[in-house]
């Protein structure tokens, strides 16, 4: 009981740590390529946003995992064993809908950039890639800390429905647990206190993050500076 | 031909389910987070922990929660509807939410005004719904139309234990036709235009409500 437990609780946060790094990487990427004005770049990725927003995740999961056979056909492609696999299909989901939501996030801290800033980047002649590296990105991770952590516990609440294609986290198990021994509250409630110690646990982890990465961050580009004097 | 009438009648139904659950958790919710709202700061606690907690565990626990409380104290053996389960579940965490923007936009509303009523010899009651109410909206709409969006979102979780809405009937029209891209999809294209529409309705309330002030 004790060991699948434990299985359960690696596996729901192995899943939000994984997304909400390759979440926040991709929303990176989003918001570089949100930065340009061509239509048929930042349309796709708009509508994306809008559709990963707007659409529940379950209804996500279940097009992604039963739908995409459907779709393709039986395997006929490469890496086909991979995308079938439902642990697969849950970081995929997972960390696109982390990325959409922070990338609207990130977005939100640009406000502050006004309009002068970015007509002096163009009359330096600044690249695109330069502006955005020293005129936008610094400023991205300026402001993040709540609205952050609000959609860390997002993504943890969401995890609990990869139960439903076969992936056994800590929900899954719980039912698992109930349905052997019958002692539905008592498990419910133990179910609750191990989401709330993970809770906590990445709440205080996305802290100290907050508190000395930056330094770090700071440390590295003063010695850049200076092996360039 | 007349198996797709039948199949259009299904997702009309789904999605009157869905609305109906959606639309009253939200009222639920706003009373509820409305008066949950006037003492936030005491029980931050509790709404953190409703904050924190997966919809879907708050969702089981009150489903069997409630079944097994009243079986233990009447002693009968009664099943809970799942529509009420759902009901009670999405409100509470709606209210969760909703009472923090409440009691953000309470500190809009100036002490002087309420002093200018109480001269006015205006009752409490009085003072609340015909001063406080009328005027918060307007700082606490955008917070609850995003809110509002993710209760929508939150419906399909009443599948989870059995109920009916368009994501459960879609479920079943799926295992009957076997064609699973096309039904979920569909049912992602009406999520899209429900998000759609409410969003232009809320862009009008937020401009009447602003009116107001």
């Amino acid at each position: 009981m004790l060991e699948s437990i434990l299985y359960g609780l690696l596996l729901t946060l192995s899943l939000t740590t994984g997304s909400l790094l390759i979440g926040f990487l991709l929303a990176i990427l989003w918001v570089y390529c949100l930065g340009t004005s061509y239509k048929i770049v930042t349309m796709p990725i708009r509508s994306f946003i809008y559709f990963t927003r707007s659409v529940p995740l379950l209804v996500q999961i279940f097009m992604f995992y039963y739908g995409l056979p459907q779709l393709i056909g039986e395997s006929t492609f490469l890496f086909w064993d991979i995308i079938q696999h439902p642990l697969f299909c849950a970081l995929f989901i997972l960390s696109l809908n982390s990325s959409a939501y922070t990338a609207v996030l990130l977005e939100s801290n640009l406000q502050s950039i006004s309009k002068g800033e970015k007509d002096a980047a163009k009359i330096l002649h600044l690249s695109y890639f330069h502006y955005m590296k020293n005129i936008v990105f610094p400023r991205l991770f300026s402001s993040l800390g709540p609205a952050y952590s609000n959609e860390v516990l997002m993504v943890l609440k969401s995890t609990s429905l990869v139960g439903t294609i076969t992936l056994i986290d800590l929900m899954a198990v719980t039912k698992d647990l109930i349905s052997k021994s019958y002692l539905t509250i008592e498990f419910l409630i133990m179910a609750g206190f191990l989401y709330l110690l993970l809770a906590g646990f990445l709440l205080t982890a996305l802290y100290f993050i907050q508190k000395y990465v930056p330094n770090f961050w700071n440390a590295v580009t003063l010695i850049q500076r200076q092996q360039l004097d | 031909m007349a198996i797709y009438w039948e199949y259009a009648f299904i997702f009309l139904r789904g999605i009157g389910e869905t609305l109906l659950l959606a639309t009253v958790s939200l009222f639920l919710g706003l009373i509820l987070g409305l008066i949950l709202s006037f003492w936030s700061k005491k029980i931050r606690i509790i709404l953190l922990v409703f904050q924190s907690l997966p919809e879907t565990l708050i969702l089981f626990t009150l489903y069997f929660g409630l079944e097994w409380a009243i079986n233990k104290f009447t002693g009968g053996k009664y099943e809970i509807n799942t529509f009420f389960a759902a009901t009670i579940s999405l409100s509470l965490i709606f209210a969760s939410y909703a009472s923090r923007i409440f009691h953000m936009a309470l500190q809009h509303i100036s002490e002087e005004e309420k002093n200018v009523a109480r001269t006015l010899q205006l009752s409490e009651s009085n003072i609340f719904f015909h001063i406080t109410l009328p005027q918060i909206w307007q700082y606490a709409l955008p917070g609850l139309g995003s809110l509002w969006l993710i209760l929508l979102k939150d419906t399909t979780l009443i599948s989870l234990i059995g109920g009916y809405d368009l994501f459960a009937r879609t479920q079943i029209l799926v295992r009957n036709t076997g064609e699973p891209f096309v039904y979920y999809g569909l049912v992602a294209i009406i999520f899209l235009l429900l998000s759609f529409v409410s969003e232009k309705i809320l862009f009008k309330v937020q401009n009447k409500a602003k009116i107001n002030a």
